[in-house]
């Protein structure tokens, strides 16, 4: 399981890469098709700037966690790698308070993409909305599968050669 | 914010109330079984809530927040198949859902009241908090908790108190299961 805040790389076949239950987080999911390396970010808020928890969990944050995943990839020469983002709901809705709420969800969309900036080819975009998903990556494969609450399961296939830039 | 202590005499006054109230108004036999308060990072919540739900298991839930003198949220999950026992119950077959999810609603606004008089008479406050109204909705736990998460997170909170009752209701057809989770920010 890939935790709020947490970052991983890694070209193990054995390895499934997960997250349960999004809401207003964004989990960006990667695979290079030459490599067969995967990665997979948890991201929990937009930006970093003004927070002191940057240093002790800086991969909470968009502008932090993006850089540092795509960095890492490329280091081990998973250049431009295909690319699935999920999350970014607004699954609590109170009436009270309910823009700053809400916000959180649409705030780390629009930084992910900022930060993702043309540095992977973008597969799949599953954002918004109000309803949370569960996700797998499976790094053997580059199979995504996304989950919705009624069971629908969603596949995008993150290994395919012609989606490499 | 007080000592443990006093929180866990505001939740032991609370667990009363809301035996009672939701006993009168559900007719049925209500007992929640209260547990310690626990300290928690708030980016923890998936993996201390997840002893008790499935967090990539869809529940029935009903969210209230409080804001004021008392800053907090009250998290219940019911499985689904529980939820719509409770409601055809209470509403002796009424498959309206929005009436079902009025009922839900009830169940989520009277915890919170008695909740809010427990913390109100254990803390000696006047009361000054103000609960949301309840939200409910079907979808995975832990999208919902680690919603709460970032919005703890995005506004500082970094340390939270958890503590959760284990809810049961002795309805004709059998037991309902359902936990009420409360989380308030130190």
């Amino acid at each position: 399981m890939v935790n709020l805040g947490e970052v991983v790389v890694t070209d193990d076949p054995e390895v499934v890469l997960t997250v349960p239950g999004i809401g207003s987080c964004i989990v960006v999911c990667v695979f290079h098709p030459r490599t067969r390396l995967a990665g997979m970010a948890h991201i929990v808020l937009p930006s970093s700037q003004g927070r002191k928890e940057a240093s002790t969990k800086p991969f909470w944050f968009a502008d932090i966690a993006v850089p540092y995943l795509i960095e890492n990839m490329r280091n081990k020469g998973a250049i431009r790698p295909n690319c699935a983002i999920v999350g970014g709901a607004n699954v609590l809705n109170f009436s009270l308070e309910a823009s700053s709420i809400a916000n959180i969800g649409e705030l780390n969309i629009k930084a992910v993409l900022e930060n993702l900036n043309g540095s992977v080819n973008i597969v799949a975009q599953i954002v918004g909305g109000n309803n949370g998903f569960s996700v797998r990556l499976y790094v053997d494969d580059g199979l995504l599968f996304v989950k919705d609450k009624i069971g629908h399961i969603r596949e995008i296939n993150l290994s395919l050669p012609q989606m490499e830039g | 914010m007080g000592t443990t202590r006093t929180l866990e005499e505001a939740l032991k006054f609370a667990q009363l109330e809301c035996e009672t109230a939701l006993t009168e108004f559900l007719g049925a036999d209500v007992e929640f079984h209260p547990a310690e308060w626990i300290e928690c990072h708030a980016d923890e919540l998936l993996s201390v809530v997840g002893q008790f739900v499935g967090v990539e298991e869809v529940y029935r839930a009903i969210v209230v927040g409080v804001y004021g003198d008392l800053q907090g949220y009250l998290v219940m999950f019911f499985r689904i198949k529980d939820a719509e026992e409770l409601t055809t119950y209470m509403l002796d077959g009424e498959s309206d859902p929005e009436v079902q999810e009025s009922v839900l609603a009830e169940i989520g606004n009277l915890t919170t009241a008695r909740l809010l008089m427990g913390f109100s008479k254990a803390l000696q406050t006047n009361g000054e908090a103000m609960p949301t109204p309840p939200q409910t909705q079907v979808d995975f736990s832990g999208s919902l908790l680690q919603s709460l998460s970032a919005l703890f997170l995005s506004q500082g909170q970094m340390k939270v108190f958890h503590s959760v009752w284990k809810l049961k209701v002795q309805l004709p057809k059998g037991l309902i299961n359902g936990t009420a989770h409360f989380f308030l920010p130190i």
